[in-house]
């Protein structure tokens, strides 16, 4: 293991002094609110936390966040393997645009890239009336929210596997090519193994975020009760009719989701300390 | 199986990597690609290999009289060993040699029995017995690099493609496994080329040394005949070390290996130079002195045994003269095409 070193020698007070205000900070910003949570979410008994979670529009609300989730997340992650694959192991004109154009949703807000999709898609948008005339809905919608939901979440994946790829090179590809692999060969047998680690996280990123969405989604989803309201728009809603038991009882559905991503987090960074110490 | 290579070029946006490369190796030998780095001899190799290709139009590759320049590397069959290996991290070692076998289209891909005799006979080749379950992390250097042999020869390779093979080893295990690759090649004959940057390793191993430099060929010949007769100044210069002279009264400039200078005393009828002694190594079998010549004032050096040097009682500050133990080779002309030249 590391040898002490002398930065960790330093005086009992700095220490002490140190750990209280991280753990302190910490404890103010996110313990307190995540107990609040769950302790408003309990207010009035177990019996109106559970109504509030089984009521018509709370179902329908986690059945389309989930039925969301559900298909963007796999597209992110076609997406993103395909976008790294192509950054760490090719080189072409317009790679750094490509870099770019992957952190754009981190940098624009998702009210934005929401109003982009009313711009194109809505009813006065640019194809607006071209899909009212051939009757596909868009805005205000399952796709629209779809799209949003895509737009936002798109740099996960790439994000969290463009890194590694790029560390590992391209000699294990080469090599199974010039041992007679196909393509596919290569990148099940060789590529896929190396990186599946850093993919389920980029993955369970991806969903918490997909899951937790509300800026963009919120834009295009026209807030119907019980047909475009996610969880998310849900709890805003709840929040706003002064029920707070129950907003604050879907809000520790959608916190939970973040705890559990947590967890698999922890486990997935474990793991691969644990695989890198077997070296 | 023999390969011929004709007028390859290889452009890399501006910048000319392999500028019309022509060769030919005769099946079964062992041979060096040789040059400092940036010579183009790892983009000649990845190409031989098809991992890479010549610019559209620009040169052609036979193996075995096959032409093969549009081939992928999938359907090449050269047997690639990288420098670093490229081992599969999460197969066992028995499974990385497996590899080339197991990704066969199921009509040709051999049945599993006959797949696990072949990779233990493998293992046995490369004296990795016992060692199939490991990981490749698991293992030191030398053995990884024996894997990746024992891998690409799975396949039963036409040729067989080795990037600096002994770059990333300490040099105590270069050496042994240099030595074993030479009797492990005489054993299975196949067609190798490998690329160093390394002489010493070059003139040891091949049956024949190529030496590049900025994308071409400077010289093709056994490693004898490259380190006695180079054909340009490059080659004198890039295989051992070499002295760059003038003699008085001469415009021209001589090459003399250092071994290949006698040391006299001063007042020596028989010296051609005059010498004052700079600095004097003497920590091995052999002793290299450092001279600055009299007239000219350049700076040599010479070899001599340190029998020699104890018996003339030299040390430094001393004066010298010089003869040298062969007429000097004039300076070989630049062009690689000229054959090597015989009055040394």
């Amino acid at each position: 293991m590391n040898v002490p070193s002398r930065s960790t020698e330093d005086p009992l007070l700095v220490r002490a002094a140190l750990i209280v205000v991280a753990a302190g900070f910490l404890g103010l910003f996110l313990f307190v609110p995540l107990v609040a949570i769950f302790a408003e979410a309990f207010a009035k008994g177990v019996k109106v936390y559970f109504a509030a979670l089984t009521e018509d529009n709370a179902r329908s609300a986690t059945l389309l966040t989930v039925s969301v989730a559900a298909i963007s997340v796999p597209l992110n992650a076609v997406f993103g393997v395909a976008a790294a694959w192509a950054i760490s192991k090719f080189h072409f004109r317009g790679k750094s645009l490509l870099l770019a154009l992957i952190d754009l949703p981190f940098a624009v807000s998702p009210v934005v890239s929401g109003l982009v999709y009313v711009l194109l898609f809505g009813a006065q948008g640019l194809f607006g009336p071209w899909l009212k005339a051939h009757g596909i809905p868009i805005i205000f919608a399952l796709p629209g929210m779809v799209l949003a939901t895509i737009f936002v979440t798109f740099p996960f994946v790439a994000r969290e596997l463009i890194p590694l790829m790029q560390a590992q090179g391209s000699d294990q590809e080469y090599a199974a090519l010039s041992l007679g692999a196909t393509g596919w060969q290569t990148f099940r047998r060789v590529t896929l193994p190396n990186i599946k680690w850093a993919l389920f996280y980029g993955v369970i990123l991806c969903n918490a975020r997909a899951m937790g969405e509300f800026g963009a989604v919120s834009v295009v989803s026209g807030h119907i009760r019980g047909e475009t309201n996610t969880l998310p728009l849900h709890v805003e809603a709840l929040y706003y009719e002064y029920n707070s038991a129950a907003a604050f009882a879907c809000a520790s559905v959608l916190s939970l989701l973040g705890l559990v991503t947590l967890g698999i987090k922890t486990f997935i960074e474990w793991r691969s300390g644990h695989r890198r110490s077997k070296h | 199986m023999a390969i011929q290579v004709e007028n390859l070029r290889r452009t890399f946006g501006t910048f000319q990597a392999l500028r019309g490369l022509n060769l030919e190796i005769r099946a079964h030998q062992l041979v060096a690609l040789l040059g400092p780095s940036g010579s183009g001899k790892t983009t000649f190799l990845r190409i031989l290999g098809g991992l890479d290709f010549p610019d559209p139009g620009h040169g052609r590759i036979l193996i075995g009289g096959e032409d093969v320049t549009e081939r992928p590397a999938a359907e090449r069959k050269t047997g690639f060993v990288f420098q670093h290996y490229a081992l599969f991290d999460h197969l066992s070692v028995f499974e990385n040699v497996a590899f080339g076998l197991e990704v066969k289209p199921r009509a040709v891909r051999p049945p599993k029995h006959a797949i696990r005799d072949r990779v233990l006979e493998l293992l046995r080749l490369v004296q990795l017995e016992g060692l199939e379950q490991r990981l490749p992390s698991q293992l030191s250097g030398g053995q990884r690099q024996r894997v990746a042999l024992a891998r690409a020869l799975a396949i039963e390779p036409q040729v067989l493609l080795l990037d600096e093979p002994f770059g990333a080893l300490d040099a105590k295990v270069r050496k042994d496994l240099r030595r074993w690759l030479r009797a492990f090649h005489q054993e299975i004959g196949v067609t190798t080329v490998f690329v160093t940057h390394d002489q010493q390793e070059a003139l040891e191993l091949a049956d024949v040394v190529v030496v590049m430099n900025q994308g071409q060929i400077e010289q093709v010949g056994p490693p004898q005949e490259v380190y006695d007769h180079p054909a340009t100044p490059f080659v004198y210069e890039f295989l051992g070390d070499v002295n760059k002279l003038r003699k008085p009264g001469r415009p021209d400039l001589f090459y003399v290996r250092p071994h290949e200078i006698r040391v006299l005393f001063a007042g020596d009828c028989a010296a051609e130079l005059h010498a004052k002694i700079e600095h004097v190594f003497a920590a091995g079998p052999s002793a290299r002195l450092t001279l600055r010549l009299v007239d000219v004032r350049d700076t040599i050096d010479v070899d001599m045994t340190r029998q020699q040097l104890e018996e003339m009682g030299l040390s430094e500050g001393d004066e010298v003269g010089l003869q040298l133990a062969v007429e000097p080779s004039p300076s070989p002309s630049a062009s690689a095409s000229r054959p090597p030249s015989k009055e040394g």
